[in-house]
């Protein structure tokens, strides 16, 4: 009986060690990001985010240099929006190594009309430039001359020589994936870059700036 | 699990008709892939309604057969530019629809990599049916009919978009026009004219490469010399590929049915198979993209020109173009 227990006791133990989810968690700098509101960049540009989607695919989970962790039809489509679809079933440990990729891969590019998140009428797939729109940001600047000071970016694009999709591996420290907007524009000059909306050397150089923003932290 | 879940409605529910394509045995084997989206009978029904429904456009007034009649190859010959929705007018020629499984790609320019994904950019455009993809689906959910024949044939009345598009692909797929006088000769059917002969001999030697039998086109994107339309500066494959060696190239078209799917060339500018002839043994603009093969022109007598249309009459396939399955649903 006194083993069932420690055996009960070491197994709650483990439980508690993996975390069952990610939350992938939209900040601007070390504040929560909060859609349609004012934020101020470090060199003095007033910003406002309206959109913020993005796909996340093939996700595993790495020890030691190896797949531990995969997941079939991984394809899912993170609205900062939509709360619920912020959080990923993806069992990790400290220690462990989470790697996905932002965005969709030139396969499922170029085999037709897709269904659940990858369904074309989620609103991330070009028409007249067949392929699925991996990240978009838009907003508004005081600096974007523009249209309603507008700023959109629709980064996609899978054929060479500019593919988009950008494969990311993280160390895990937690479970609160931060995706830093505050360090995506602090990359760009938004009074000179503020329309990225096909396929692109632009469009895949702004992608790798798009990838850097992903960060564990502890939660808070 | 998205993935799962297709995996199982793609194995075709058993109260489904399945659907083998027929074509030629001398062809080669289709790009579409069959496996993943068996054709069945109700869903080849149910992508002919939508081709045919009006619903399909923003004020309800355009279906796809608007630019795409099935009379004439399934492309209109009244307009050099497709029309679109509020006398709305295009860039571009309607393309003949015609043996789409074995399409690498879609547009003149290449923009659309799949069939499947095809009909989204006509549904979309401003020019053309001016829709939203979402607002489609909705109006086809408020229907009473369209739910239960998206039930019957995907096993959900829910209508979403990958299902409305892989309908529309069903009813395209069967578009297989293989019974022109050319196959019937090539099957040892019928027997070309001397003149036909002499046109088929003069088309292997000057038009093969790029028209390449038996689907009469190789898919490739060429450059053929005509002079830039500045009403519409449309430097075709370039848009797409902002590669500067794709400046001026249009995607080959087939050459099956020429005689009923005048206008020719991207922007419609040629009414007539002589035009067309004309412009390749005299019209050809030089330029750095343009085809090696067009260097300099073809040079075609007149007598040359009329053997040679003569041979491109044989492609003309009256069972396709008045094949009862392809016109208008009825009931």
């Amino acid at each position: 009986m006194k083993r069932a227990i420690i055996g009960f006791f070491l197994a709650f133990i483990s439980i508690c060690a993996t975390a069952q989810s990610v939350r992938f968690a939209p900040g601007f700098g070390d504040d929560e990001l909060k859609l349609d509101s004012s934020y101020v960049l470090p060199n003095g540009t007033e910003v406002s985010v309206e959109t913020l989607r993005f796909y996340i695919s093939n996700v595993e989970v790495h020890k030691n240099g190896t797949a531990v962790w995969t997941e079939s039809a991984s394809y899912h489509l993170l609205d900062a929006a939509k709360p619920e679809s912020l959080h990923l079933f993806i069992p990790i440990k400290q220690g462990d190594t989470l790697v996905f990729l932002l965005g969709i891969d030139s396969l499922t590019n170029v085999s037709g009309a897709m269904g659940g998140d990858l369904d074309p009428s989620r609103g991330m797939y070009w028409a007249w430039n067949s392929g699925y729109i991996n990240f978009k940001l838009e907003g508004t600047s005081p600096i974007c001359n523009t249209r309603n000071n507008a700023f959109e970016f629709h980064l996609g694009g899978y054929a060479y020589p500019t593919p988009t999709v950008q494969r990311i591996e993280l160390p895990v420290t937690g479970n609160l994936l931060q995706v830093d907007v505050e360090a995506f524009l602090n990359q760009i000059n938004l009074e000179e870059e503020n329309r990225v909306m096909s396929p692109s050397a632009e469009s895949a150089v702004l992608a790798k700036k798009a990838a850097s923003i992903f960060h564990f932290q502890d939660e808070k | 699990m998205v993935i799962f879940c297709l995996g199982l409605m793609a194995a075709t529910s058993p109260a489904l008709t399945k659907v083998e394509l027929e074509y030629p045995s001398a062809w080669p084997s289709p790009v579409y892939n069959f496996e993943k989206s068996p054709l069945t009978k109700e869903g080849i029904a149910l992508g002919r309604k939508l081709f045919y429904d009006p619903i399909l456009s923003a004020d309800s007034s355009m279906s796809c057969s608007n630019c795409h009649l099935s009379y004439t190859a399934f492309t209109h010959v009244d307009h050099d530019l497709s029309h679109g929705i509020g006398d709305s007018i295009g860039t571009r020629n309607s393309p003949a629809l015609m043996n789409l499984a074995w399409n690498q790609s879609f547009m003149w320019d290449g923009a659309v990599n799949h069939l499947d994904v095809q009909a989204l950019a006509p549904i979309t455009h401003p020019a053309e049916m001016g829709e939203e993809l979402n607002n489609v689906i909705a109006k086809l959910q408020r229907t009473a009919v369209y739910p239960i024949l998206f039930k019957t044939v995907f096993g959900e009345s829910i209508i979403t978009g990958e299902h409305l598009l892989k309908a529309l692909s069903q009813f395209q797929l069967t578009l297989i026009s293989a019974n022109s006088k050319y196959d019937k000769m090539k099957r040892g059917e019928a027997a070309f004219s001397e003149q036909e002969q002499r046109g088929y001999q003069l088309f292997k030697a000057n038009c093969n490469t790029c028209h390449q039998e038996p689907l009469f086109t190789n898919g490739a994107f060429e450059n053929t010399g005509l002079q830039i339309d500045t009403t519409l500066n449309d430097y075709g494959r370039m848009l797409i590929t902002q590669h500067a060696s794709d400046s001026l190239r249009f995607k080959v078209p087939t050459l099956r049915n020429i005689e009923f799917s005048y206008p020719y060339t991207h922007d419609g500018r040629f009414k007539t198979i002589r035009q067309v002839l004309n412009h390749y043994s005299d019209g050809v603009s030089e330029s750095r993209t343009l085809a090696d093969e067009l260097k300099g022109g073809i040079p075609l007598s007149s007598n040359e020109k009329v053997d040679l249309t003569a041979f491109l009459l044989t492609l003309t396939d009256k069972e396709f173009l008045f094949n009862p399955d392809f016109a208008f649903p009825r009931n």
